[in-house]
């Protein structure tokens, strides 16, 4: 008699957090909507996620129950996405105030969406990163990336003389 | 030092093209600007490399060619890929290179600076001809023409039939 739609999942993290979640919630994510389609009995061992720890789960949580409800992309619309290739970095409103975390966090939700399988919340975190990279010199990348030059003059002499096309004939 | 615009001659080195793209995708970026923390470290290449390329493929040729510019780690990454930046290109409506030049040298040509590739101090427009970028002082001083036979020259034309030959190898 039990309504499907409102069962509590219980899931582990890899710091022993445990969240219990919705079902309709967790299931936002392939890899939990797969593994439960597989396990038919009904369990109450919590399922463990090594790969996620639990401050980037209650944020990776926080996105889904915003998008609870909404439909999975398909394979279908993926294919006549990449088709028209039009590729662009248009974030939700929503989504920009939840993505704006430390940079730190934010690769940490972009590789929990990998594992966990949340192809909208991975394309959000993709294109923030694409953001901050565009139109920025070559300077101003290696201040947000934090890189030092290390290009050293011989190198950077080097690439000079390999892109002398004259050279080459 | 000086502007186009709100753009500094120092950032573009008079490459118009190259001003006008990052004018426009400064514009777009700003509209999603996310204020984060400053990163600690190297983080991006934390990630797995498929990850990575799927933020590549957000970004304009142009930021690609800044991003091989900003780091030996990216460009022998995109230096790898061919197959990406091929399709990038594309997708962009952005001519591919010429087989006979490299990658390499056809993003310099497009999006570098527009600075002369022999005396590096007068401004030069890519000879997409030639694949260089020669000032007309260089093209006068430094090269030989083999000009065909019978063909009648105006004066002071810029000839582009001809194969400009260096008479010095740098």
């Amino acid at each position: 008699m039990a309504a499907p739609a409102t069962q509590q999942i219980k899931i582990r993290c890899n710091d022993e957090k445990e969240f219990t979640v919705d079902r309709d919630v967790l299931e936002r994510s392939v890899l939990i909507k797969n593994m439960l389609e597989d396990v038919t009995e009904q369990q109450d061992a919590p399922i463990p996620l090594p790969n996620v720890s639990g401050p980037v789960m209650a944020k990776v949580l926080e996105y889904c129950t915003h998008h609870r409800g909404e439909p999975l992309p398909s394979a279908d619309t993926e294919q006549s996405q990449d088709e028209t290739r039009k590729r662009t970095t248009d974030i939700s409103e929503w989504d920009q105030k939840f993505i704006t975390v430390d940079q730190e966090m934010l690769f940490e939700i972009i590789l929990a969406a990998n594992y966990l399988d949340i192809k909208s919340l991975l394309d959000v975190g993709c294109k923030t990163v694409a953001n901050m990279i565009k139109g920025k010199t070559p300077e101003e990348i290696r201040k947000l990336f934090n890189i030092v030059n290390d290009f050293t003059p011989e190198e950077e002499a080097q690439i000079k003389k390999e892109n002398e096309w004259a050279e080459d004939r | 030092m000086g502007f186009i615009g709100e753009i500094q001659y120092a950032d573009t080195h008079f490459n118009v093209i190259r001003a006008a793209l990052m004018r426009r995708s400064r514009i777009e970026a700003k509209k999603h600007a996310v204020h984060l923390r400053k990163l600690n470290g190297f983080l991006i290449m934390n990630l797995p490399l498929e990850i990575i390329f799927s933020i590549f493929e957000y970004l304009h040729p142009i930021d690609i060619y800044h991003l091989s510019l900003s780091s030996p780690i990216f460009q022998n990454l995109l230096n790898d890929q061919p197959t990406f930046l091929k399709n990038l290109y594309q997708s962009h409506g952005i001519p591919l290179w010429p087989l006979d030049i490299p990658y390499e040298r056809w993003s310099d040509l497009l999006f570098g600076d527009a600075i002369c590739d022999r005396c590096q101090k007068y401004i030069a427009l890519p000879d997409f001809v030639h694949r260089q970028r020669i000032c007309s002082n260089c093209f006068q001083t430094g090269f030989s023409y083999t000009y065909p036979s019978g063909m009648i020259v105006p004066k002071g034309y810029r000839q582009c039939q001809c194969i400009p030959t260096p008479l010095l190898s740098t």
